[in-house]
């Protein structure tokens, strides 16, 4: 029946019919992960009980006739969502043996509708990567040719749904970590607008950057996980309240483009992005204007910028949140402390990796007296240019293509030796992040047998729409189906 | 005379009185079993997050309404880093720019009992930290997190408070304050107003301030006295003996009455302030700002000067009164219902209600009696009803909770009618037994009433002469 | 310059233990990075206000109710605790 290749709607079908249980679902899930995940290692942990468990409570909610349309369906969970009572490592050796006495929001209201957690996905530890290479528990690989990395920070997810292991994910998008891996991996992923999904229960990397999001085959994937994540949440002080919570209608016609209009940043689309990876975007320029959508050059200045700004408030951040980490409430614990810095300094130096001990260094250095105003404030001024400037943009157009990367997957160790290079890889995304806004990659073709993606950034709250407009794409396109030879097997 | 001047400032600790925590809905109730107050927010678990409650911004702003100071119509909230076992995410959320209070002054009595103005410069929200046992026999510390979380508001003084005296009577003022506003439960056993100090000493006439030691977590006003009068002496002794101070933290040792330089802290420690990225920028509306306004009661100086003018009362009485704002209230409330003079109406209060609840460590906010009972009392006392000494087991019986107004009422007076049958069969009795005595009486000496009396009171002790007097005559003149 | 003895420096501030053999590597890695952020120097910020979160929104603030179920049982996460108290090395003050 080729049930890893459904999308959730045709599988909610199948559930809803009967000709399939949820129970049979998540096992049939459950074994692909066994029979392939030895190659990926995209999971940290699996949980077969629990699983089982929600599968079981799912159906009966479906002979009740009380589901939705996500009731039954697995998901993979990126590790750093808190799951009370199973393992939630953030990929670090810090919290290799951590389980939570909580469910973050997000975990809850998926689990509420009836979805199955069926594992949880590996990641950059702490979310700090753009490879899936500092995960405590080894790199992922990238199911389109298991040399090269998934992207990362939400490497283990996009890995995970591309090689058809879990039909979607969540994943987390503080400077790209799900558009980044979901363009690796030939996937669309979702950055909402920040406070759009609740951050209670997901460790934090970066709190002000911080989103949870969708990973999915298709924008109505992603479009059917999101409606489920998102909402005000009283337990996290920056959830927005001012968007409206509606369910998304994926009922964009062909006849409406004509009354949209996109953007080409042509400091995006330079001579410095990859010839390849240039005529791909083009190409896919062109279905949309086939389409009727009005596209426009605009200048979107300053985004070089967007790197130092990024990763000084981000590791400024994080290393103020990662301060809690000391071997006393909860995590690693060196060995026999001798006294109360001991305990500190070897907890922490056991604890933590390299990146992300760099990346606290870095963080505790630009907030330090002296040079707070050199490098933090700088960065949050910075922050603000690039919003006006996207601010300004919109004042000509509705919504904004870019590359999502400067190039496809890389080769495992291929820029792990080169930190400035592999942070450099992020140019296109994190200005997103400092902007707050929401942004798709969809996935629109190949360069060198790799998958190429391109983003839709739209204004504040306009999630609807860009998923509305990818999902128009992908009506006239086949990219999102593909998937890797490896896996395209029962 | 010394050629010495000491220049102080004041750091005030005050626990708000709210009842969940400042950033999650942990209980703030003191003294339970350790760490069962302590949520997952409080200690900070991975993936949990801040909550600001509503409370502890209205209370900032009544406190800032009160000394005159300016609401910030934004505030920030900033994160101070430093590792510490009682600190469980090792940030403390706290306020560097922007903070909620600032400006505002108050004002006490210097050493010649003249009018003293001392700036407040801010007055800043930020969560408390948990406790640590120290234990030598197991060679370890203990931490419990309870008070993790407990809000607190800062209140900084300008360095302009000149001597351990004018500390002190800055630090009662503040104390009054908070808890006439009833911000705070002013508890200082458990900790709820503790002060640091910032001493210094420099020569008279010099304009430069010396080098300043900071002294902290002193929680009495008797401590505060002599850890300053202490670091004075101890900097001028330095300085004398041409030595340097050096700007250290110091502890208080209230056992050998000496301060002591704290090792934990001797590196100055690098802050790393930052606005928390888990809080967004609090906006205090204007409107608000009137709404509590509207509802603050009228402060205790501006009492203090009303009561003295217009009843004449005493400092002791007035202390008392604006003790906590409950009690002015109920004062206030029972001046304008009761028809007594108002001297009496204070008196009774004092010797009945306020002698209670000193003794008993009760609360009149309680509210067991209001001020319209309390007053409904004392017209029966007026009137006789029942006598003063009933008063204060009424005010017992009501505290027991077994009665109310009603059957109280019915309780005493129907007693002291009784005991008026017993008084009159006792003179019956009485005058029945003496016939020689009856006999004077009857041959015109008068005098011989006040035997009767003399013989009734032994009897009836207690029971009003005059009234005993009256009945006697009544009796002797109907037999 | 990011050298090792500033790399010391700000792993005391952030305490975390580092190997003498790291020292080089951090340092590099820091100062690499250093370097790319100098490459903002050039932007005149003077007139630009920071922005600490987009979209800028005000703190929404709960009402002063404490929870009926309170959620104290995270004391058992931690890796060294006698079910009452958390214990750690003896701090000296």
């Amino acid at each position: 029946m080729d049930i890893y290749k459904k999308s959730i709607i045709e599988l909610s079908r199948l559930l809803q019919k009967k000709e399939l249980s949820s129970l049979e679902l998540t096992k049939y899930f459950l074994d692909r992960i066994r029979s392939f995940d030895s190659k990926l290692n995209s999971f940290i942990s699996i949980n077969e009980e629990a699983s089982i468990e929600q599968a079981k409570l799912a159906d009966k909610l479906i002979s009740n006739n009380s589901e939705s349309l996500l009731t039954g369906i697995p998901v993979a969970h990126k590790d750093l969502f808190s799951t009370k009572g199973i393992l939630t490592t953030c990929a670090s050796k810090m919290l290799e043996n951590y389980y939570p006495p909580f469910d973050a929001t997000v975990v809850s209201k998926l689990a509420k509708v009836g979805m199955v957690n069926i594992g949880k996905t590996n990641m950059d530890e702490f979310a700090m990567g753009s490879s899936n290479e500092t995960s405590y528990f080894g790199p992922v690989k990238n199911p389109w040719d298991l040399e090269t990395v998934p992207g990362g920070s939400s490497g283990g997810s996009a890995s995970a749904v591309a090689a058809r292991l879990s039909p979607v994910a969540t994943g987390t998008d503080t400077g790209g970590s799900i558009r980044q891996p979901a363009s690796f991996c030939g996937l669309t992923g979702l950055k909402p607008t920040y406070g759009t999904v609740s951050r209670y229960g997901m460790i934090a990397y970066a709190s002000s950057l911080d989103q949870g999001g969708p990973i999915g085959q298709s924008a109505e994937d992603c479009a059917l996980l999101f409606d489920e994540m998102k909402g005000y949440d009283n337990n996290d002080p920056t959830s927005n309240s001012k968007f409206k919570n509606e369910k998304i209608k994926l009922d964009l016609k062909k006849q409406d483009a004509k009354n949209i209009t996109i953007g080409i940043p042509k400091e995006y689309f330079s001579s410095k992005l990859d010839v390849k990876i240039l005529d791909v975007l083009n190409e896919a320029i062109e279905i949309f204007k086939k389409m009727g959508f009005n596209i426009k050059e605009v200048s979107l200045p300053d985004h070089e910028y967007t790197i130092p700004a990024y990763y000084i408030l981000a590791s400024a951040e994080a290393s103020s949140n990662l301060s809690r980490y000391d071997g006393i409430k909860f995590g690693h614990r060196c060995d026999k402390p001798k006294s109360l810095e001991d305990l500190y300094l070897r907890t922490r130096k056991e604890g933590f990796g390299k990146e992300v001990k760099k990346r606290i260094m870095i963080g505790s250095y630009a907030l330090s007296s002296g040079y707070y105003d050199e490098y933090y404030m700088r960065a949050l001024k910075i922050r603000r240019i690039i919003r006006d400037n996207f601010m300004s943009t919109f004042e000509n157009v509705d919504f904004l293509f870019a590359p999502t990367c400067p190039s496809t997957a890389f080769k495992i160790g291929e820029k792990s030796s080169d930190a400035v290079a592999m942070y450099l890889s992020d140019i296109y995304t994190t200005p997103v992040n400092l902007a707050g806004l929401p942004a798709v990659s969809i996935p629109v073709g190949f360069s060198n047998n790799m998958p190429v993606g391109m983003q839709i950034i739209g204004n504040d709250f306009s999630e609807g729409n860009i998923l509305r407009i990818s999902h128009l794409f992908q009506q006239e396109t086949n990219w999102h189906k593909q998937t890797p030879k490896e896996f395209d097997c029962e | 005379m010394s050629k010495w001047e000491s220049v102080i400032g004041l750091e005030i600790h005050v626990q708000l009185l709210t009842k969940s925590k400042i950033f999650s809905s942990s209980s703030t109730m003191y003294g339970k079993d350790p760490n069962k107050q302590a949520s997952y927010v409080d200690l900070g678990m991975p993936g949990t997050l801040p909550v600001l409650n509503k409370e502890v911004i209205k209370k900032a702003v009544q406190f800032g309404l009160a000394i005159n100071a300016e609401i910030a119509s934004k505030s920030i909230f900033a994160r101070k880093n430093y590792f510490y076992p009682d600190l469980p995410k090792n940030y403390q959320i706290s306020q560097l720019d922007l903070p909620i209070v600032e400006g505002g002054y108050i004002e006490i009595k210097d050493s010649n009992n003249a009018n003293k103005k001392i700036n407040i410069t801010r007055a800043h929200l930020e969560e408390d930290a948990g406790k640590s046992i120290h234990s030598n026999e197991q060679n370890c510390t203990f931490i419990d997190l309870n008070r993790a979380g407990t809000p607190l508001l800062e209140i900084v003084s300008e360095p302009e408070i000149s001597n351990a005296n004018e500390a002190v009577s800055y630090m009662k003022k503040i104390h009054s304050i908070v808890t006439y506003l009833d911000i705070s439960d002013g508890n200082m056993q458990e900790g709820s107003f503790r002060c640091d100090a910032n001493v210094s000493v420099r020569k008279i006439g010099d304009k430069k301030l010396g080098t300043r030691t900071e002294l902290k977590n002193i929680n009495s006003f008797k401590f505060v006295e002599k850890a300053i009068n202490y670091e004075i002496k101890r900097q001028i002794d330095l300085l004398e003996d041409g030595k340097t101070i050096v700007q250290e933290t110091r502890l208080y040792d209230e056992n050998k009455d000496v301060t002591r330089s704290m090792r934990s802290k001797e590196e100055a420690n690098d802050y790393r302030y930052f606005p928390d990225p888990d809080l967004l920028p609090i906006e205090i509306d204007k409107k608000f700002i009137e709404e509590v306004k509207e509802s603050l009661p009228v402060l205790p100086d501006i009492k203090n000067e009303f009561y003295k003018s217009n009843y004449n009362f005493s400092d002791d009485q007035i202390s008392i009164i604006l003790g906590n704002s409950y009690t002015t209230n109920f004062i206030d409330q029972a001046l304008s219902y009761s028809k007594i003079e108002p001297q009496k109406v204070v008196n009774y209060f004092i010797s009945s209600i306020y002698a209670k609840l000193n003794k008993e460590k009760l609360k009149l906010s309680e509210g067991k009696i209001n001020a319209k009972e309390f007053c409904e009392i004392l017209d029966l006392i007026e009137n006789k009803n029942i006598t003063r000494k009933d008063l204060k087991n009424i005010i017992d019986d009501i505290w027991s909770g077994n009665y109310d107004m009603q059957n109280i009422v019915e309780k005493y007076s129907s007693e002291n009618s009784s005991s008026e049958t017993n008084v009159d069969d006792l003179i019956k009795n009485i005058i029945l037994n003496n016939e020689k005595q009856v006999q004077q009486y009857k041959s015109g000496k008068t005098k011989i009433i006040g035997f009767f009396v003399g013989q009734v009171l032994k009897e009836a002790k207690g029971s009003d002469p005059s009234i005993i007097k009256d009945k006697i005559i009544n009796f002797l003149d109907s037999i | 310059m990011f050298d090792k003895n500033k790399v010391k420096d700000v792993a005391k501030l952030a305490m975390i233990e580092i190997d003498e053999e790291d020292l080089e590597f951090f340092s590099e890695e820091i100062f690499d990075f250093l370097k790319l952020v100098e490459q903002t120097d050039s932007l005149n910020l003077s007139d630009v206000d920071p922005l600490y979160h987009a979209p800028e929104n005000t703190l929404h603030a709960r009402e002063d109710i404490v929870d009926e179920n309170p959620k104290n049982d995270g004391i058992n996460s931690s890796p060294s605790h006698n079910g009452s108290h958390f214990i750690v090395p003896k701090v000296i003050e």
